[in-house]
């Protein structure tokens, strides 16, 4: 377990690193640099230039950064005027706060729902939440905040809900259908008969006995889903208003802000690399059947031997 | 087949029949402006603009003239006012013409980039499950960092370096690329995740045994038990690669006008002046939730229903 | 215990969850003007960035010397309360107001000015302002002759006079004098630096700035103005900036009153709602007229690269595409009437030319737009050779290959997109075949400085109303001489006279003969069309119905330039 750990964090770190490299490569060759926004000559172009540090070339540039990165000296943004460092973080913190509470109200959602899909013995019940998930499951995402924008526009309520219900909905519809498939996968198993056979109630064999057996197929793919609805998405951003790391990379990118740029999907792929860690590192102590040797196996609903 | 994936099929098919005898369906051709026709609610009675601004029409007692069966299957005698099964857009050009063109567009574009990644993503699931060696890790982890990439970003940057004018041919191509790199981690992780649990069966282990080669093994054990998965995940990708598309027009990454996309169509909709003065724009979204809701249906198989 | 903890790990991080959704509930605010702003600034000093809202909140930060009137577009005093020209404009001597204060309480001398200006001037701060304040090359010389009094050098008789001034914002020596040395003023006046070290002689201050969220200004109670009825201004107390990325996000806000004032004019597509909501009476409207700046069609004049010596030239096929017929053709052959209805929905006005009506004092009405008649667009391309040779409706080049042409635009730009689109159809109907291709602005921009596009349809960077800040775009050797920039000298004839005229009115101290000078300059455009300009937009503002002393214009910031002014009932 520790050496997985530690390899799959050393991974987490590598592609942290290429994110931010590749990202910063791009936006400096990318036509048009951070300076010229307005009306001025070509002499006030060339002092602003060598104000921002635009003046050397991109390859050193980055040279000098990736040996500042180990005291985490980010640099200054070209757009924001501000430390990228703390204008990362913050957007970040706000970003993952919005998708935290997303992500609980999409697993307080889902997965009862998936298992009563499964499960339950009215026929209503299950073809409801079954049509209900494919519903929303089928609506842009886009049009989605967009309803909800026009339908609670009445009403008072601040924008973090309104983004945390656009993006919880989608992840719910997943996840519920995620869960019910991975159920049905694992009512065969022989300890589920033994269990009837014993006597347990309905009930309890579905919670206590078959549940359990069925997280490690949700958890696989759920890993990604988190990381998805933590690292924040920019038209929702757009329309709930909320500042955080989608509408900050758009805003940097359009700026030709490099370094801001980098910093953002650095930010990015640090969050869904640790989210995914996690994920598998929770399938791993919840299920110790599952060899670390195989530590995909288990993701969309096959159990891993 | 269930009742469900039965439905699912029917309503795919009949959007692809629709798509391909789009020429026949449409009731005008999708370039001709007409601004005393901007924004005009869906009708069968002739009508003249009273007000701009709000988009306001009178309807007269007159009826359109319409006309069946004389190339096309229903359309207005009157050249000078069309049949608006959907209404008009903010040009006054027929929304159901340019759905239904869009139609060919954005499925066309999606059925490529599914094989694309399909073909890509199944080749390198079953090299990465087929023996757990460095092949297995390295594809994984790249396949990680695909799904980590700010892909969307990168197109951007992208945009603005290519020539100006693409040819549709380039341009189509360009896009079946972008959508195949985005798409064929996730099939390629779920293929390696089953042919890894498929290769620990007793019967691969026996024909192992017997002497069978890797390309027997491959062909004839470990893909027709990725069939189910590929078909699934391919079920699963359409909708988000049609969603795709909207938004790499998002960032200018699209077919030029006057041709017609989902994508285009809806992103000049989405605004809440749309939603209260003309809901037919939405119409693209009501094709994307369809094509959706179909593939949704057809890939759930395992409703006990 | 496995699941024990799980659970109790899952009932944790639910409460957390809540405990932060509830703390972020925001406060409603009382007695306080909400403004919006796109987005963050990049600096709280006009000294450093140019982008929009670091215009908005530098006008709130800081005074000047001289104030541009918003809505009569004229100069009057500021800081400096009264002046005097000498040696026909070459000295100009300014008495500062007696008793105005910096926001800390001291007191602002004719000194802080000279160290104000020289910092403009100053290579470290790399300010955008220094272009607006050279004449002839060579900086302006300031000169303290006593505490209230300074002396203003010329290097050459000046038009504009006293009006680049307007953009100078006032700082004090005594604190900045070391962090332009050091290099450091930047960081002094960016968003996340202390407040305290942010001292400047506006009506606010800053007093608190929630990252992402919104900017909490306060009143600066040394501020100099005083209203009419004796009342010290800033009327109100508090102004908050919130940050609102998006239009249909600020139209939400200030239709349901969470917002008092947006930071554009409205769209058409809004109009109706507020029309609606003024009639209710929670919003005010005020008609404006016709837009300053204008979108405009320009094609790329540059000459292609001369064939290596001793080769025959090949014959150039799209030389028709820097013809002036073809830009006359194109300006006849759009029905203007036709395309303010599908573009601005039919609240917009023709114009002839980049300067618009909406710009009073500059804009030469005798110049008409050119009449729509497509036989005349049809004759005009005959003329170059440019006619539909296989009668397939598509024009064919001398070359025999299609007449067409890819237009450039902004990309997420609805309006110069459908504007684009009404083009497209109309040239269709001469003939010409136009393509539509989209990329961002940085994109865009780069494009046109680098010659590597058709046509574009795009406006400039917004600016003062006086055409001596818009100097890039009439030298030939200008950055933003859109169709041909940075030419060392002038290409053509007619671009040659143009330098000729907008440089001598650059140093006409007389207004009426400046005016006439600048009004041959647009009657030469009008000849050369080197830009084509359609139609401009009439502007309606927004704000709500609380708002008292409101006086919004036509350059930005629009309702915030005299926010001191603007009280809540």
């Amino acid at each position: 377990m520790r050496r997985f750990l530690a390899g799959r964090l050393a991974f987490a770190l590598a592609l942290v690193l290429v994110a931010y490299v590749g990202v910063y490569l791009l936006t400096g060759l990318a036509p048009g640099d951070a300076a010229g926004d307005h009306m001025g000559s070509e002499a006030t172009l060339a002092l602003q230039r060598a104000r921002l540090g635009l003046d050397r070339p991109l390859l050193e540039r980055l040279a000098s950064r990736l040996w500042q990165l180990p005291t985490l000296d980010l640099g200054t943004s070209a757009r924001f005027g501000q430390p990228v460092l703390a204008l990362v973080a913050q957007r970040a913190a706000s970003t993952v706060q919005a998708g935290a509470a997303a992500l609980l109200l999409a697993l307080a959602l889902g997965i009862p729902a998936g298992v009563l899909a499964a499960r339950s013995s009215s026929s209503v019940v299950r073809h409801g939440i079954a049509t209900l998930s494919v519903l929303l499951l089928s609506l842009p995402a886009l049009v989605m905040a967009l309803l909800l924008l026009v339908l609670t526009s009445g009403t008072g309520l601040p924008s973090l809900v309104l983004m945390v219900i656009a993006l919880a909905l989608p992840a719910a519809a997943l996840l519920e259908r995620l869960q019910a498939r991975a159920l049905h996968g694992v009512l065969r198993d022989p300890c589920l008969t033994a269990a009837r056979a014993r006597g347990v109630p309905a009930a309890q064999v579905t919670w206590h006995h078959a549940w359990p057996l069925s997280v490690p197929a949700v958890l696989g793919l759920a890993g990604v889903i988190a990381g998805q609805l933590l690292s924040g998405a920019l038209a929702i951003e757009l329309v709930a208003v909320r500042s955080g790391l989608g509408l900050l990379t758009f805003d940097a990118l359009q700026a030709r802000d490099v370094e801001l740029a980098a910093a953002c999907a650095a930010a990015v792929a640090l969050i869904v690399s640790v989210v995914s860690l996690s994920a598998d590192a929770l399938q791993l102590w919840l299920d110790p059947r599952v060899s670390i040797a195989n530590d995909d196996a288990a993701a969309d609903g096959y159990p891993a031997r | 087949m269930r009742p469900t994936v039965r439905v699912g099929a029917w309503l795919l098919s009949l959007l692809c029949l629709t798509a391909a005898a789009a020429p026949w369906l449409a009731t005008s051709d999708v370039a001709t402006q007409r601004p005393d026709l901007a924004l005009a609610p869906p009708s069968l009675q002739r009508r003249v603009l009273v007000n701009r601004l709000p988009p306001t029409y009178r309807p007269l007692d007159a009826p359109l003239p319409l006309v069946w069966f004389s190339g096309r299957l229903v359309r207005s005698a009157d050249a000078a006012e069309p049949l608006l099964p959907l209404g008009s857009d903010s040009l006054g050009r027929d929304q159901w013409t340019r759905v239904l063109h869009g139609a060919r567009l954005s499925l066309g574009l999606a059925l490529a980039g599914l094989a694309g990644a399909l073909s890509i993503g199944t080749v390198l699931g079953l090299l990465a499950g087929a023996r757990h060696s460095w092949l297995d890790s390295g594809v994984m982890r790249l396949a990680d960092l695909f799904i980590a990439w700010p892909a969307l970003y990168v197109v951007l940057v992208l945009r603005a370096t290519l020539p100006l004018s693409l040819s549709f041919e380039a341009l189509f191509a360009l896009m079946t690329l972008v959508l195949t790199l985005a798409g064929w981690p996730l099939v390629a992780r779920a293929v390696r995740a089953v042919v890894a649990s498929e290769r620990a069966r007793e019967s691969v282990l026996a024909a192992q045994a017997a002497g069978a080669t890797h390309l027997w093994l491959l062909r004839r054990h470990l893909l027709p038990a990725a069939w189910p998965v590929i078909a699934t995940q391919a079920l699963l990708l359409v909708p988000s690669f049609i969603l795709a598309e909207a938004t790499l027009s998002f960032v200018g990454l699209g077919f030029s006008e006057p041709t017609p996309s989902w994508g285009t169509m809806l992103t000049e909709a989405i605004n809440p002046f749309t939603l209260r003065q003309a809901p037919w724009l939405l119409a693209p979204a009501a094709a994307i939730a369809l094509v959706t809701l179909s593939v949704n249906l057809m890939a759930d198989r395992h409703d006990r229903g | 215990m496995k699941r024990l903890a799980s659970l109790l790990l899952v009932a944790l991080l639910v409460i957390v969850g809540l405990w932060w959704l509830a703390s972020d509930r925001q406060a409603p605010g009382t007695a306080e003007l909400i403004a919006t702003l796109r987005s963050e600034p990049g600096s709280l000093n006009r000294l450093l960035a140019v982008d929009r809202a670091s215009l908005v909140v530098s006008q709130l930060l800081h005074e000047p010397l001289v104030r541009v009137h918003h809505v009569t577009q004229s100069l009057e005093p500021a800081l400096a309360e009264a002046w005097t020209t000498l040696d026909e404009g070459r000295r100009v001597r300014l008495t500062l107001r007696s008793g105005a204060r910096f926001s800390d309480g001291s007191a602002i001398t004719a000194d802080d000015v000279v160290f104000s200006l020289a910092a403009a001037y100053d290579p470290r701060v790399a300010s955008p302002l220094v272009d607006s304040l050279t004449v002839d090359g060579a900086p302006l010389v300031a000169r303290a002759l006593d505490a209230r009094t300074l002396e203003l050098t010329y290097p050459a008789p000046y038009g504009p006079g006293l009006r680049p001034l307007h953009a100078l914002p006032i700082l004090p020596r005594s604190r900045y004098a070391s962090l332009v040395t050091d290099g450091t003023l930047a960081a002094a006046w960016a968003l996340n630096a202390p407040a305290d070290g942010m001292v400047g002689a506006g009506p606010f201050v800053l007093a608190r700035h929630d990252p992402g969220v919104a900017i909490h200004l306060a009143r600066n109670p040394h501020y100099w103005r005083v209203a009419d009825e004796g009342t010290q201004l800033p009327r109100v107390g508090r102004l908050r900036l919130d940050i609102v990325p998006s239009q249909d996000a600020e139209m939400l806000r200030l239709r349901e009153g969470q917002a008092d004032v947006i930071t554009s004019e409205l769209r058409a597509d809004d109009l109706p709602e507020a029309r609606a909501l003024a009639a209710q009476g929670r919003l005010q409207l005020f008609e404006l007229g016709p837009a300053l700046e204008a979108d405009m069609l320009w094609f790329n004049l540059r000459p292609p690269s001369p064939p290596r010596t001793g080769t025959r030239p090949p014959v150039d096929g799209r030389a028709w595409l820097r013809s002036r017929e073809l830009r006359e053709a194109i300006s006849h052959a759009v029905d203007r009437a036709s395309f303010i209805n599908a573009v601005y929905r039919g609240a917009g006005v023709q114009v002839s030319g980049m300067i618009t009506p909406g710009n009073h004092r500059w804009h030469a009405s005798a110049i008409a737009p050119r009449p729509y008649s497509l036989a005349m667009a049809g004759e005009l391309l005959d003329r170059v050779g440019v006619r539909d040779r296989n009668g397939d409706g598509v024009r064919e080049d001398i070359t025999n290959r299609p007449a067409q042409f890819t237009l450039l635009v902004q990309q997420g730009h609805t309006v110069r997109r459908r504007a684009a689109l009404v083009l497209q159809d109309a040239l269709a109907k001469v003939g010409l075949r136009v393509e539509i291709a989209s990329l961002d602005a940085r994109g865009l921009q780069e494009r046109m400085a680098a010659g590597t596009y058709e046509a574009i349809y795009h406006a400039l960077p917004g600016s003062d109303t006086d055409p001596s800040g818009l100097m890039e775009f009439w030298l030939s050797s200008g950055r933003f001489h859109l169709w041909h920039p940075g030419q060392s000298t002038p290409a053509t004839p007619w671009e040659a006279e143009l330098d000729r005229l907008m440089t001598r009115q650059l140093s006409m101290t007389d207004e009426a003969e400046r005016q006439r000078t600048v009004g041959q300059a647009q009657t030469l455009l009008d000849r050369e069309l080197p830009v084509i300009v359609f139609a401009v937009p009439r502007v309606t503002i927004a704000t709500s119905a609380r708002l008292t002393h409101v006086a919004p214009g036509l350059l930005a910031p629009q309702v915030l330039w005299n926010a001191a002014e603007i009280g809540t009932r």
